[in-house]
């Protein structure tokens, strides 16, 4: 026991001085800071990757996006619920996190114009009985459905089940777990992503008719004007460059 | 249920502090969703306290008697329930111990906590137990009673009254712990504000609504538990 204490002490300070280097821009840099709220659990658009950083088509975005503006990019993670609050108080300047324009959102912040256009879906187990979105909803109460909390997905799961029992979880990575448990009949999620969890999870299906049509854009603050229009314009230069089919083709190219 | 018929707000609530109270209280029902959140925390805190104070009686009990298998399990059981964070232990109970079970949210949460809190009671049992001075034992064992009997007779039932105040602790450290069972999906009270302030990003309403009624519960509770000490201590005033 003795001989275990300096171990522990050890790691402990060890770990503090690596969550003191962990942040992504190291200051040194005399670029303006730009501070991306976002929720890395949501690939291909962002999730931590086997190196342990931030990756996918929107943190590629963002650094893109950043060097245009010459600004320093740095990542806050946090739950997906909780990022239109933190643009909304300034905590961070951008939103980046798939995050699909509604009119809910826009009473609370402004959208730059889209760079995505996505679908949600619904995905079962494979031995599943439900063929089509229909079959699900025509289950009534007796529908057991997972979705993340703040998410449009919740909304659009809301609107066509609405007698469902419906699970709202924190991370999208615990609605494939409560599926792989049977414990729910369905999740709905973006199409996107729904892609990139069926990759790993062969048991499960997407369903062939999606529900409603969203497009993706970044949130910022009211009161940040200038800003938006900076990046509504570097936005736009992007989508039109090779990067943006670079890091497109990166991402979706399989599908 | 509900004010649902409050459709648009009533007239002077349509902007400012009024408008996002009627927005988050009112138009969605989050009033209701709020109080039958509080339903769901008191429903996993009371069911958790039944388990962790009989499971930690038992665990106290374990740790205090001569054999030393008992002492050991019990050991073990502390030292791995206290050194990992609640919200692991839930995550585990709930994606994988009971995973392939039918088990509902709320048995696995009361389950989760309760064998969470038993952890706890145990060290209040057992620091009451040897509260009570060595003498009683001797005076018990001296007057021909067997040392289950003393136990039984003598050392538990001061040793009660001197747990209480920290059973009653437990207690109100247990229904605010029980805030993060939103990680399963439960919705109680603290997942019922957040979910108010997803639909519409204004945490003040939901945020000091929730904190309210934890406060009413807990305050209510904590005047109840000093009646009880008071009641208890009665044949103290001599």
């Amino acid at each position: 026991m003795k001989k275990l204490i300096p171990i522990v002490l050890l790691i402990s300070a060890f770990a503090l001085l690596l969550t003191a280097c962990g942040s992504e821009a190291t200051g040194g840099s005399d670029r303006p800071l730009l501070i991306m709220a976002t929720s890395a659990d949501f690939p291909p658009f962002e999730f931590i990757n086997e190196d342990g950083e931030y990756d996918g088509f929107d943190v590629h975005m963002a650094r893109a996006l950043a060097d245009i503006l010459d600004m320093e990019l740095r990542i806050d993670n946090m739950d997906f619920n909780g990022i239109i609050a933190t643009i909304a108080t300034g905590q961070a300047d951008i939103g980046v996190a798939a995050i699909s324009i509604t009119e809910e959102r826009l009473e609370s912040v402004h959208f730059t114009v889209p760079y995505f256009e996505t679908t949600q879906v619904v995905i079962v187990q494979n031995a599943s009985p439900i063929q089509t979105p229909a079959e699900l909803f025509a289950m009534g109460a007796d529908a057991n459905i997972a979705v993340q909390v703040g998410t449009t997905s919740a909304t659009v799961a809301s609107f066509y089940l609405p007698d469902a029992q419906r699970h709202e979880f924190n991370m999208a990575t615990a609605l494939v777990m409560e599926l792989n448990t049977g414990r729910v009949d369905a999740i709905v999620i973006d199409h996107a992503v729904a892609n990139e969890f069926i990759a790993d999870q062969p048991n499960f299906r997407i369903l062939e008719d999606y529900l409603g049509i969203e497009e993706y854009a970044i949130a910022v603050a009211f009161g940040n004007e200038e800003l938006l229009e900076q990046l509504n314009q570097a936005i736009q230069q992007w989508l039109g460059s090779d990067d943006h089919t670079r890091i497109y083709n990166m991402f979706f190219g399989g599908n | 249920m509900g004010l649902s018929f409050l459709s648009t707000p009533p007239p002077g609530w349509e902007e400012g502090f009024l408008f996002d109270v009627y927005r988050g209280l009112i138009r969605g029902n989050g009033w209701v969703s709020l109080l039958e959140g509080l339903g769901i925390t008191m429903q996993i805190a009371l069911g958790a306290v039944v388990i962790g104070v009989a499971l930690g009686f038992a665990l106290s009990l374990m740790r205090i008697s001569k054999s030393k298998i008992l002492k050991g399990v019990a050991a073990v059981y502390l030292s791995v329930i206290r050194g990992t964070p609640v919200v692991l232990q839930l995550f585990i109970w709930w994606f994988v111990v009971f995973a392939a079970t039918g088990t509902t949210r709320l048995w696995v949460a009361i389950i989760a906590f309760g064998i969470n809190s038993a952890a706890y009671v145990c060290e209040i049992f057992r620091g009451g137990i040897m509260s009570v001075d060595k003498g009683q034992t001797e005076a018990g064992r001296s007057l021909g009673l067997s040392g289950i009997k003393t136990m039984m007779f003598v050392v538990l039932p001061q040793a009660l009254k001197n747990a209480l105040p920290s059973l009653g602790n437990e207690f109100i450290m247990l229904i605010k712990e029980t805030s993060v069972v939103g990680f399963i999906a439960l919705v109680d009270l603290m997942r019922a504000a957040n979910l108010i302030m997803s639909g519409t990003f204004e945490p003040v309403v939901p945020l000091f609504s929730a904190g309210i009624l934890y406060w009413i519960v807990i305050t209510i509770l904590t005047q109840l538990l000093t009646l009880l000490e008071r009641r208890l201590r009665r044949s103290d005033n001599r």
